[in-house]
């Protein structure tokens, strides 16, 4: 399998006498589904931003075999912690086409793969609906749909979970598990990604303290609870 | 009803235009009576209608105090501001925005600037949320909202409301951004 993602010796700080992140290096492959697992303020999605490029790090990040750029970024989706970030268009429909029209496509087809995206996502029957109207389960959905439908190679997700009720936790959980693209979720709700990551980072205090499969980190305990996690 | 709301926001933008350039009081006076019933049939509430327009009374006021202040006669320029201000933000009012954004769809000549209007819309949006968040915590933590510490609470929310703002707005920023929106 073909590395999706690469980091090597990655550091941030935001001044230089507190260091956020400290050499973290890990690699995701084809498929893979890693969990980047840490207790509040442990560097989660620091880590996210410094690799999209929104946060200068030092060290290495290579999508694909190469740096980000504008192609590279045409391959990443990314959902954010709060979906609000991300839609603002009147309609959902419209939100998911517009940066498929934005990279070239008909309108008739961006509309198209929009509407295939919805439907992967559950919320066919509300695209004409604007976001703000929706629950917050369905505005997360919505948004990892917006994500998807610009057929990306590598999905980063943050906290996706966060503010959910555990119906919607379980409908995100069964979403994610149906993608076949590589994913690399930030998030701190352990039985959630039980069972849906592959392999397991664990972050404390901007360091990797652990990494291996899910099963094994998961539960080992004393690690997660170190990690400030249980 | 949205031909109607449209025509009338039309007008009223004509008779705004038309208030920027005549100074009879009369004709003034009569303006910013039709503008504020305008306004309170749009708030449905005549003391709403009144307290929306106090930061226009504020800037009016101002602006006559500093003819006043720099041995000008008072001219009808702050009632002109006032009137012309009241009927262009009420015409705004009036205009179904979400249908007309709506019917520019992406790729289209003039969504550039569409684009431009929504983030605007959305940052407005995110700026009044967190104004309301800010300002109900305040609220719910001073049992006498004008007794002792209420300045200095107010100060911090408002700082509060600023960092929280630019948080979003730099989320948002970074969101588009990736989306490939932003640039």
């Amino acid at each position: 399998m073909k590395p999706v993602l690469e980091v090597e010796n990655l550091s941030f700080a935001y001044n230089s006498t507190c260091p956020v992140l400290d050499g973290i290096a890990f690699t995701v492959f084809e498929r893979e589904c890693l969990a980047i697992v840490g207790a509040n303020g442990a560097g989660k999605s620091t880590l996210l931003w410094c690799l999209l490029g929104l946060l200068k790090a030092t060290g290495k990040v290579r999508f694909f075999g190469e740096p980000l750029c504008r192609r590279t970024l045409a391959r990443i989706g990314v959902v954010f912690q709060n979906p609000e970030d991300q839609l603002f268009m009147p309609r959902l429909l419209d939100d998911l086409t517009l940066p498929l029209v934005n990279r070239g496509l008909p309108v008739t087809n961006a509309r198209a793969i929009a509407l295939a995206a919805l439907d992967g996502v559950g919320l066919h029957n509300v695209n004409n609906r604007p976001a703000s109207h929706l629950s917050l389960g369905e505005r997360k959905r919505a948004a990892i749909g917006a994500a998807l439908a610009g057929s990306p190679d590598l999905v980063l997700l943050d906290e996706p979970t966060a503010e959910l009720d555990g119906r919607a936790v379980r409908q995100l959980g069964g979403l994610l598990q149906t993608l076949t693209v590589a994913r690399v979720i930030a998030s701190h709700d352990l039985s959630f990604l039980q069972g849906l990551a592959q392999h397991v980072l664990v972050l404390a205090g901007g360091k990797i303290l652990a990494a291996g499969p899910s099963a094994q980190v998961l539960a080992n305990r004393s690690l997660l609870e170190q990690a400030g996690l249980l | 009803m949205r031909a109607l709301r449209i025509a009338s926001a039309l007008l009223l933008f004509g008779a705004a235009g038309l208030t920027a350039t005549v100074a009879n009081p009369e004709y003034l006076l009569a303006a910013l009576a039709l503008a504020l019933t305008l306004r309170a049939m749009a708030f449905r509430c005549l003391r709403r209608a009144i307290q929306s327009t106090l930061p226009i009374v504020l800037f009016a006021g101002i602006l006559a105090l500093m003819q006043w202040a720099s041995s000008t006669p008072v001219s009808s320029l702050p009632l002109r501001a006032i009137a012309v201000i009241l009927l262009t933000t009420t015409a705004f009012r009036l205009l179904p925005w979400t249908e007309i954004l709506s019917a520019v769809r992406p790729g289209s000549r003039f969504f550039g600037l569409v684009l431009f209007a929504l983030f605007v819309r959305h940052f407005v949006a995110i700026f009044a949320r967190e104004s309301q968040r800010v300002l109900q915590a305040r609220r719910l933590r001073l049992s006498r909202p004008w007794g002792p510490g209420a300045f200095r609470s107010l100060t911090s929310a408002v700082a509060a409301l600023f960092s929280r703002s630019l948080t979003r707005a730099e989320r948002f920023y970074a969101a588009q951004l990736l989306r490939g929106l932003a640039e």
